[in-house]
């Protein structure tokens, strides 16, 4: 997959993680914190695989299916991918 | 095919399993060809050019277009490891699509190679390479009655497909030790043996995927490195273990990264909801060795001659 899609900024993909996160666990925006392993919201790796798929979606290019786990924070995946986009 | 005679043992040990729990048979035909039948194109779509299915092994600073090379790097490990170079018999159990075959006898001057596949597709396969020196059977492993031992024996990426589900612990390593009493008399004394396998590491089967187990490799457990050592104790000696998770998870890696370049090719053979089952079983694959819930050993067994009772 590579599509021509609007480069997003790492606060941008940061509030999109915390809406899908909200929205794929049924849980409170309070309790959604960026520096938190992903871990700690019990996220398995059908719901990585499924976040990483919709990533995709949303940046437009393939993803390695374990970057949740390199980047295990949604403000570490979310300035990797900020970066990644600005070298791409 | 050929029509195999019986096999005279020439040892010690008795062919009659010595536990009567060790009743299962393995993963069934349908189960192994539900996913090895999917169909020939799909599978050249995104593995390489030898259509080795099962991890490479890679050398440190290679680059992932590599593949075919590190696949061939793994066949050749193997072929060593097994002291199978030159031979005049080997037996290979899990035919794949026919790499390991062709290599020992194009490359490795091995003079006939037998070898045991439960996949139609890959049957028909490997019988299109008309080569007289591959004799491929549509056949379980259990029921292998070969006319004189075997000079080396190979079993890449076959083993997982030995227990599956639900067995106990006892069970599996009675099914696994039926394996190896299989191989013991089929091998020469004092041959040796190399075997691939997927384990569990930091896993076991409650947390095991039942999307793996259920839809991809149907009847599917794997072992545990522990079972194995139990099972082939007094049987085979351990001379090389390596453990390389991460070179399964790149080979993985690359997989789906062409699967997904060749998307579209993929879902006109298959249809979409097989293509995304893929991409969710390659995608959950790679991040089960990345985080050592599973591990890819490589074993280099040499049979033991005076075997004692188990």
């Amino acid at each position: 997959m590579k599509e021509n899609k609007p480069k997003l900024t790492k606060n941008e993909i940061q509030e999109w993680f915390k809406a899908r996160l909200i929205e794929l666990l049924d849980i409170e925006a309070d309790e959604v914190d960026v520096t938190l392993p992903f871990d700690t919201y019990n996220l398995d790796s059908h719901m990585a695989i499924g976040l990483t798929s919709d990533l995709e979606e949303l940046l437009g290019n393939d993803l390695e299916p374990t970057l949740l786990y390199q980047y295990p924070t949604i403000e570490k995946i979310s300035q990797h991918l900020a970066t990644s986009q600005e070298s791409g | 095919m050929k029509k195999a005679n019986s096999l005279t043992p020439k040892d010690t040990l008795s062919e009659t399993p010595l536990n009567p729990l060790s009743n299962y048979q393995g993963a069934s035909v349908q189960s192994i060809q539900h996913h090895y039948d999917v169909g020939n194109e799909f599978y050249q779509l995104w593995l390489d050019p030898t259509l080795t299915y099962s991890c490479a092994l890679w050398d440190e600073n290679e680059s992932n277009d590599r593949l075919e090379t590190a696949q061939l790097r793994k066949l050749d490990y193997y072929i060593e490891q097994a002291r199978a170079k030159a031979v005049e018999r080997v037996l290979e159990i899990g035919s794949g699509w026919g790499s390991m075959a062709k290599r020992l006898v194009e490359v490795h001057d091995v003079k006939q190679v037998t070898t045991l596949t439960l996949s139609q597709a890959q049957l028909d396969w490997i019988q299109s390479f008309n080569n007289p020196q591959i004799d491929i059977h549509l056949e379980n492993w259990q029921d292998h009655s070969p006319p004189q031992p075997y000079d080396a024996i190979i079993s890449v990426a076959a083993f997982e497909a030995f227990a599956k589900l639900g067995l106990s612990e006892t069970e599996k390593i009675e099914a696994y030790r039926s394996f190896f009493e299989k191989c013991y008399h089929c091998l020469k004394p004092g041959r040796w043996m190399s075997v691939q396998t997927i384990i569990y590491e930091n896993a076991n089967a409650e947390i095991f995927s039942q999307f793996i187990g259920t839809e991809i490799f149907p009847e599917t457990d794997l072992p545990h490195l522990s079972e194995i050592a139990k099972a082939l104790e007094g049987l085979f000696e351990v001379v090389v273990l390596r453990n390389d998770r991460q070179h399964y998870e790149r080979t993985l890696k690359v997989w789906l990264k062409h699967l997904k370049t060749n998307r579209s090719k993929a879902i006109e053979i298959v249809g979409e909801k097989v293509v995304s089952r893929y991409e969710k079983y390659l995608s959950a694959s790679a991040i089960g060795f990345y985080t050592g819930t599973m591990n890819l050993s490589r074993i280099t067994l040499r049979r033991i001659d005076k075997p004692y009772i188990y």
